[in-house]
């Protein structure tokens, strides 16, 4: 166009397929620019025709590279003396010819499904077998003729039923540019094997899924004797949905030693593996330092205690990060095995986990000096209503017989602190939990403020939160009311948490606080960072119609609020009120 | 601190340093040869109609925070906002818009380029080969037996 390359280039990716498709058409210059950019992305996405056009473009290049084969095999043998091209088409071959431009393309499995047309893909009745011979073949050539394609992700899913020759051509074109690899169905077999060891040091994150079950052959014991090579780049591993039997258990050992560079591991829904996979970590991963453990989804317990517990004592270096999610069960075993990281553990992330209790939290609190985070509540998705709270004496962790409070390792490493608290005494309501004397629930109160103020960095507490919770597939927002709350007033206590100055997030969504105005106005004082207190304005929102606790309707009987929030209005427009999760996900 | 910028046709500018500086060219220039900046520094490919117009775009962007460019197609970033000022600025013929996408070019005023290149995208999109090769008056050199070839070859990237 310009006849400078970095313009054309600019010019280009402005461009739509469409207008490429022009561009070429324009003269023989302006063809020479365009024509890399026109076969850069030859993604079909939805679109039958171009699906078609593609198979049959690889179809017609691959039969013209046959032909020609034959023909120059036939002169060979007659050996004639003129080297003149017999011209078998006026059509050069596409493929081979603008292969070199393609950087992207649709994955292996569905180009074979492409190409693996009903009417075959020489477009005469065939059986299944023959076709999947041939579009097997057709996606070698193609591969073969595109040596500059890009394949950040690749998923092949029920590897088992993958045709030998297509593995063969993955392993042979594709595997080693992947980034993103997803492996599922039968991996202790020969197929996963052969992909995995011709992975490059270009992978990055490796997903296996599925049972594990299968052993086609046995010819692993002699791999295992030889040097193997390790991912360099392979930082994240995820295994879902795996099972084990007796002669899979050497798969872990052979896996774990390829990871050696792993930092994050996931795993949920395993059976029987947990701890011949620590193992294999303890041994050959050291670099571990994250771990997630179970899923969000699902609602069926899939890692046992005793999984939980394996796995957690497979780090060799500590773990800095742990995420316990619904499906994970922790008891008492898991408990033990986390307090063995305390020293290194920075993040600890158990909302919607299941038996985890606030002793355990506790304990992590008060003994892990590097922890910034700690949340056991979020405006997430639940699986049913299950998450940790603590029982307020326990939160305030007081010394047995001398009163005061315990000191906690964490008090100036927390950042991030979501707890719910329960069993404050003392509202005059209905539900609520009486008081054994008068003023005690003020004392309590004063207490966890005293608690709170001890965790001098804290830049975002949540003491309330807008979970929505999973019934049967059905998402429904949980109209959580917190009455045994903390008041969030100044009479109970609010001002001794003047020494929180980076506080930046407050949320006390559904609970039953007391802020007004002077409550605001105080907090806009001492806290200088504070942009955003979300669940303060639900009463006061008439849109959401969301009265909290309240069955008769009224949305303006907390009149206090509604002062609050207009003065925050007025004066502090960039304060946030509403998180933006909820609205997002809620739709 | 002002810096001279002398055009092809021999025409003087003196322009701020900051404002020079939106060149990457001129930029290293001034790094190198710190000591003689009396003398003005030459730019044999840009005209001086083109080096008014790419200072007046400089002069207005002389605050701007700098964009790294790494030019990887594939990396499609956020196309950079245009401003009113700089829809103004695009409302001339093409042929002087074309020149100064070449000015920026060779002056690497990396903004302004970005810019340019929208703007001739924006002129070829949804135009048929016919109207683009009267609009830029090109010939088509195409013999009869590519014309073919580029229509066959057309039948799977049209959409």
């Amino acid at each position: 166009m310009f006849g400078l390359p970095e313009l054309d280039n600019m010019i280009c990716r402005e461009l739509s397929q469409h207008d490429l498709a022009q561009c070429v058409r324009v003269n023989r210059k302006w063809h020479m620019a365009v024509i890399p950019y026109l076969w850069r992305d030859i993604r079909c996405g939805e679109q039958l025709k171009r699906r078609e056009a593609l198979r049959r473009m690889v179809l017609e290049d691959y039969l013209y590279e046959q032909q020609h084969q034959q023909t120059m095999e036939e002169k060979d043998e007659s050996s004639v003396e003129e080297h003149t091209q017999t011209p078998l088409s006026s059509l050069s071959p596409l493929a081979r010819k603008y292969g070199p431009c393609i950087r992207m393309l649709p994955g292996p499995i569905e180009l074979l499904g492409y190409f693996h047309s009903p009417r075959g893909p020489t477009g005469i009745q065939q059986s299944s077998t023959q076709r999947d011979k041939e579009s097997a073949q057709l996606l070698h050539h193609l591969y073969k003729h595109s040596p500059a394609i890009q394949v950040p992700h690749l998923y092949l899913n029920r590897l088992e039923s993958l045709p030998h020759n297509v593995v063969r051509t993955i392993a042979e074109f594709v595997i080693f540019r992947v980034h993103f690899l997803t492996l599922g169905g039968v991996l202790h077999n020969w197929k996963s094997k052969f992909l995995l060891d011709r992975c490059s040091n270009a992978l990055e994150e490796l997903t296996l899924r599925d049972r594990i079950a299968s052993d086609e052959d046995n010819n692993g014991q002699e791999e295992q004797q030889q040097q193997c090579k390790t991912w360099e780049s392979l930082e994240e591993l995820t295994l879902e949905w795996c099972r084990d039997n007796s002669v899979s258990k050497s798969f872990w050992s052979w896996l774990c030693r390829r990871c050696c560079h792993v930092k994050r591991l996931k795993a949920s829904k395993l059976q029987g593996i947990a701890q011949s996979l620590a193992n294999g970590m303890l041994t050959y991963m050291p670099n571990l330092s994250e771990i997630t453990l179970g899923s969000g989804v699902s609602g069926i317990l899939d890692l046992t205690d005793d999984d939980v517990a394996a796995l957690l004592s497979g780090s060799r270096n500590g773990w800095k990060v742990v995420k316990v999610e619904y499906s994970a069960e922790f008891g008492d075993a898991s408990g033990k095995a986390l307090k063995k990281h305390s020293p290194t553990l920075e993040e600890l992330v158990v909302y919607g986990c299941n038996g985890v209790t606030d002793s355990d939290l506790v304990q992590v609190l008060s003994i892990s000096p590097n922890l910034h985070t700690l949340i056991s509540i979020e405006d997430a998705y639940y699986e049913r209503g299950n998450y940790p709270c603590f029982q307020v004496e326990r939160f305030i962790d007081r010394y047995p017989f001398a009163g005061s409070l315990r000191t906690w390792a964490c008090e100036s490493s927390l950042t991030v602190l979501k707890v719910k608290l329960t069993d404050i005494p003392g509202r005059d309501r209905y539900g609520c939990v009486p008081e054994t004397y008068p003023g005690q629930g003020r004392e309590i109160q004063n207490q966890v403020y005293d608690r709170l103020a001890r965790l001098i960095n804290l830049k975002s507490l949540w003491l309330g939160h807008r979970p929505l919770i999973s019934y049967g597939g059905r998402m429904c927002e949980e109209r959580e009311y917190q009455l045994n709350c903390l008041e969030m007033s100044l009479e109970s206590g609010l001002h001794k948490l003047a020494g929180l100055k980076s506080l930046e997030e407050l949320n006390v969504w559904g609970m039953d606080t007391k802020i007004g105005l002077k409550e605001v106005q105080w907090m806009t004082g001492h806290w200088p960072r504070l942009h955003a207190i979300f669940g303060l304005d639900d009463r006061c929102n008439k849109e959401s119609g969301i009265v909290c606790g309240h069955e008769d309707g009224d949305c303006y009987d907390e009149i206090d609020d509604k002062e609050a929030v207009e003065w925050l209005w007025k004066h502090y427009p960039e304060i946030e009120l509403t998180s933006s999760w909820f609205y997002y996900y809620s739709g | 601190m002002k810096v001279t910028l002398e055009s092809s046709d021999g025409q003087v500018f003196t322009v701020d340093k900051e404002v020079a500086e939106l060149s990457v060219i001129i930029k290293e220039m001034l790094v190198i040869e710190q000591a003689n900046q009396d003398h003005p520094i030459p730019l044999l490919n840009v005209g001086a109609v083109e080096l008014a117009k790419v200072i007046e775009y400089c002069e207005h962007h002389r605050n701007d925070p700098t964009i790294d460019d790494d030019e990887d197609y594939d990396s499609r970033k956020k196309p950079i906002e245009m401003d009113d000022w700089d829809k103004q600025f695009t409302i001339v013929n093409k042929e002087m818009m074309f020149e100064l996408i070449l000015a920026a070019n060779s002056m690497q005023v990396k903004p302004l380029l970005h810019l340019g290149c929208r703007y001739a995208a924006d002129i070829v999109k949804r135009m048929s080969p016919t109207e683009i090769r009267d609009l830029f008056q090109i010939d088509d050199d195409f013999t009869p037996e590519e014309q073919d070839k580029i229509e066959w070859e057309k039948q799977w990237t049209k959409l």
